[in-house]
């Protein structure tokens, strides 16, 4: 019963206090807000990101007649309006960077200048510069001479230049295409001993744009859809919402790990006040009183747990998939937390360590069990780098609430079970072996 | 000369504890490195290819060469090749889903004859195109199909030539089979050295070419640096609180040492940790993870001048409006959260939206990551250091008066 008292008094004064509070929900919540504000709209399920701005500089003015269709123009521009009336290759790219496919994503600004667009971009006013030389149709008509669009970006950017990067890349190798196709075309016939005649030429330049418009005609040849295996319910998985669970699960066993070493300072702020020594005048046994604080540690993490659960659900429409294993995973996360708190804080020696606790212990080993969050969107992260998350319980306890969220089994989750159960059991013989000899 | 007194007494006891000196130094290091690892991709020993996986339902020469093509991309690493079954079908979207490949790709049955112009059989591609590495996947997938398809037409044309010129020669299926397939091998081979070239340059691409290279680790680096500048600032709010708390800083005033020296002495001493501590971490950026920091080096000391005092000042906020010691860890980590998190110290704000990196450039952390990178990333020089660093001045500022007007000795 005394036991209780004490745990019931020091969860009281956990939940009294603005400071704990902050810590234990606003933080976590303010984390995933912060992606949940970086990375779009969960409502929508879609991840926005900002339009990129492109100085486009057309310097080409053929001598000859260009014929837009000898282009494979990139998936979206098949239609007519982006090539009619072009006179240029030149005039063909701007056409397609300046349509209406492209404006939620590039802005353009045009400018005859290539010096001032690369200052620009040098300037951070652009991110990428399309410069497209004198002569460029000439040199792309031509079998003798080639030619080089000069894509200026700013380094400190990879996405939206890689966008616009594509847009531009696949018209060129349209291009490239067409020089590439005529020119094997009459090297076969001149390897056959054919006299190649005007004629001939017009009808293999004829023969692949009528190849080139069957193309358009049909599309580019790519179906592109997102990957469609089910959720629970049957329907397609939020990406975004995916995404902020998995930051708010790395927040979440980052912050219990924060509560159970703060709940556990209690021990020391108390021994240095002095209520902790005027508590064991009393008839309460000292087991009784650790007993409390260590109980109060672990039902606080729960608490807080439990609430940014459905908080998560609710604010963020985060699906936490198994909910048996999410409670399992709610269980054991306190319990290593609570123990690992108990743990680090009998080596300190006083309420002054507490900076180094926090700031090193708790951090460093924060970070590093949360290093799966961080590659969560890596397709192939370097070797061994989630494998170091597992060195330490806040590791462990990610993985189980990862399994939960992928609709993994309790069976699935044994091994990450034991581990946390042994962490647990180390955690606590440790540290409650150090605070009884302490207070002996 | 008390002012000093002052300053060298609290770096004493800043500096006296040695885990202080693992919080202010070793975990940056080691966070830029666990970090770095992890988003630069540094890893040597690996394939950088993104991973896709392939299911040939066509099971054709032409299908095979698109693999073939796929296998030789320097963008994306056919990892996971399968027969065609439904039972395939479902494991290949397991594994995009799994986040095994970032993507997969079906070359449906009849592809070959689609590329002929027989048929209309498109190649499906599975994948998240709302993300980076989707997006970059589903563009090459275009790039090599393209390749594919130009060479088919050369091929074609070749065929359709050859029998208009010599019908003799060329009428039978084998000989227009052999022309095919010398003209397809003729076109790819083509495809290696292509005329016409898209020619990728960048801010600083001459000077790096001349002097040395972006690094890796540019962006945690800088990062890094500015998140525990915050973080250290725990230990040195911490000494000015306790002095409160102990009446310390009241005593302090019976001395000659006005209430304006002893803010002087407590700031300067934070400024001279912070100043530090960075020159230290870009010591080691720039030795070890070859961040080119002393490229520039009076840009660099700029912006490591004004990231130090505004980190200063930041700490005399905190330890005026903390009370207790508790109240300076919570406030230093919930700054250094929020700013390091908002301000693109964690992820480039590139990858954000809209708003956030608007909102982003509000904080000065935004500009203190910016400013760095204008040295090692984008290669400039002093000038391109000038408004980041001057903005994080006026951030100093704001901070350093607001701090200020609400210290009190008790």
């Amino acid at each position: 019963m005394k036991l209780l008292d004490v745990a019931f008094k020091d969860m009281t004064r956990s939940f009294r206090s603005a400071f704990a509070l902050a810590f234990m929900f606003g933080v976590p919540i303010i984390t995933a807000f912060i992606f949940f504000l970086a990375f779009g709209n969960v409502g929508s399920g879609e991840i926005t990101l900002a339009r990129t701005k492109v100085q486009l500089v057309n310097l080409d003015s053929p001598s000859v007649a260009f014929n837009p269709a000898t282009v494979e123009m990139p998936e979206g521009f098949e239609g007519a309006d982006t090539a009619a009336g072009v006179e240029s290759m030149g005039e063909l790219i701007a056409n397609v960077l300046r349509s209406e496919g492209l404006a939620e994503i590039i802005e353009i600004t045009e400018t005859g200048d290539a010096v001032q667009a690369r200052a620009s971009v040098d300037g951070q006013e652009a991110g990428v510069a399309v410069i497209i030389p004198a002569g460029f149709t000439d040199a792309v008509l031509s079998s003798q001479t080639s030619a080089e669009i000069e894509f200026y970006q700013d380094p400190t950017l990879t996405i939206g230049p890689s966008i616009v990067k594509s847009v531009v890349g696949q018209l060129v190798d349209g291009f490239t295409g067409a020089k590439i196709s005529i020119a094997v075309a009459l090297e076969q016939l001149e390897a056959a001993g054919v006299q190649i005649t005007p004629e001939q030429m017009q009808t293999v330049v004829t023969h692949y744009v009528q190849w080139s418009t069957e193309q358009s005609q049909r599309g580019t040849g790519l179906e592109v859809r997102a990957p469609q295996v089910p959720d629970a319910e049957g329907e397609a998985p939020d990406w975004v919402a995916a995404m902020i669970g998995t930051v708010l699960v790395g927040m979440m066993v980052f912050y219990a790990f924060y509560t159970g070493t703060t709940s556990a300072q209690t021990i020391i702020t108390e021994d240095e006040n002095g209520t902790l020594p005027r508590l064991f005048t009393t008839p309460t046994p000292v087991a009784a009183i650790l007993g409390g604080k260590y109980l109060a540690s672990g039902l606080t993490i729960v608490v807080q747990l439990v609430v940014l659960v459905i908080a998560g659900q609710l604010i963020f429409g985060i699906v936490w998939g198994n909910w048996l294993l999410v409670v399992v995973s709610t269980l054991l996360t306190a319990a290593a937390a609570a123990t690992f708190g108990i743990f680090v804080m009998s080596f300190m020696e006083d309420a002054r360590q507490a900076g180094f606790i926090y700031g090193g212990v708790v951090v460093v080993t924060g970070m590093l069990g949360m290093v799966s969050v961080f590659t969560a969107g890596m397709p192939n992260p370097p070797t061994g780098i989630n494998t170091a998350a597992l060195f330490v319980p806040q590791g462990w306890a990610v993985r189980s609430w990862t399994l939960a969220m992928n609709g993994g089994t309790v069976s699935e989750g044994l091994l990450t079970v034991g581990v946390l159960l042994a962490w647990s059991a180390l955690f606590f013989l440790v540290g409650r072996a150090r605070f009884n000899k302490r207070f002996a | 000369m008390r002012i000093l007194d002052l300053a060298l007494k609290d770096l004493y006891q800043i500096i006296r504890d040695w885990k202080g000196a693992i919080f202010l130094l070793a975990m940056p290091i080691a966070f830029t490195l666990l970090l770095g690892f992890v988003f630069a991709g540094v890893d040597e020993g690996g394939d950088a290819r993104l991973p896709i996986a392939v299911l040939d339902a066509d099971g054709s020469p032409l299908s095979q060469e698109l693999i073939a093509l796929f296998d030789a991309s320097s963008v994306i690493a056919p990892g996971w090749v399968a027969e065609t079954s439904a039972a395939d079908l479902t494991e290949l979207e397991r594994q995009v889903v799994d986040g095994n490949v970032v993507a997969a790709v079906v070359i449906p049955a009849g592809y070959s004859d689609a590329l002929r112009g027989e048929s209309n059989a498109p190649l499906q591609l599975i994948a998240d195109t709302a993300s980076g590495t989707g997006s970059v996947v589903e563009s090459e997938i275009q790039r090599l199909q393209t390749r594919l398809r130009s060479a088919v037409a050369a091929a074609r044309l070749s065929v359709e030539a050859l029998v208009a010129a010599d019908p003799a020669t060329y009428g039978s299926e084998t000989a227009q089979t052999a022309v095919f397939d010398e003209s397809l091998a003729a076109a790819l081979v083509a495809w290696d050295t292509p005329s016409i070239t898209l020619a990728e340059t960048g801010t600083g691409q001459e000077q790096e070419a001349q002097e040395e290279e972006s690094s890796g680790f540019s962006h945690t680096s800088a990062g890094i640096m500015v998140q525990f500048a915050i973080a250290g600032l725990i230990g040195a709010t911490e000494v000015i609180v306790v002095e409160r708390k102990s009446r310390t800083l009241q005593r302090m005033l019976t001395t000659t040492l006005s209430k304006a020296g002893i803010i002087a002495g407590h700031y300067l001493a934070m400024f001279v940790m912070v100043f530090a501590q960075l020159f230290v971490l870009i010591l080691f950026g720039q030795l070890a993870l070859k961040v080119p920091y002393f490229r520039e080096p009076v840009a660099t000391l700029i912006m490591v001048i004004a990231l130090s005092l505004f980190t200063a000042s930041l700490g005399l906020l905190i330890s005026a409006i903390s009370k207790t010691e508790e109240h300076t860890i919570i406030w230093s980590m919930v700054l250094m959260m929020v700013l390091s998190g908002m301000g693109g110290a964690w992820m480039p704000l590139e990858t954000t939206s809209e708003t956030f990196q608007t909102l982003g450039h509000f904080l000065p952390t935004a500009w203190a990551v910016d400013g760095m990178k204008n040295i090692t990333v984008r290669m400039l020089g002093v000038n391109s250091v000038l408004m980041p660093a001057g903005i994080l001045l006026g951030f100093a500022v704001a901070c350093l008066v607001a701090g200020v007007v609400l210290f009190r000795t008790e």
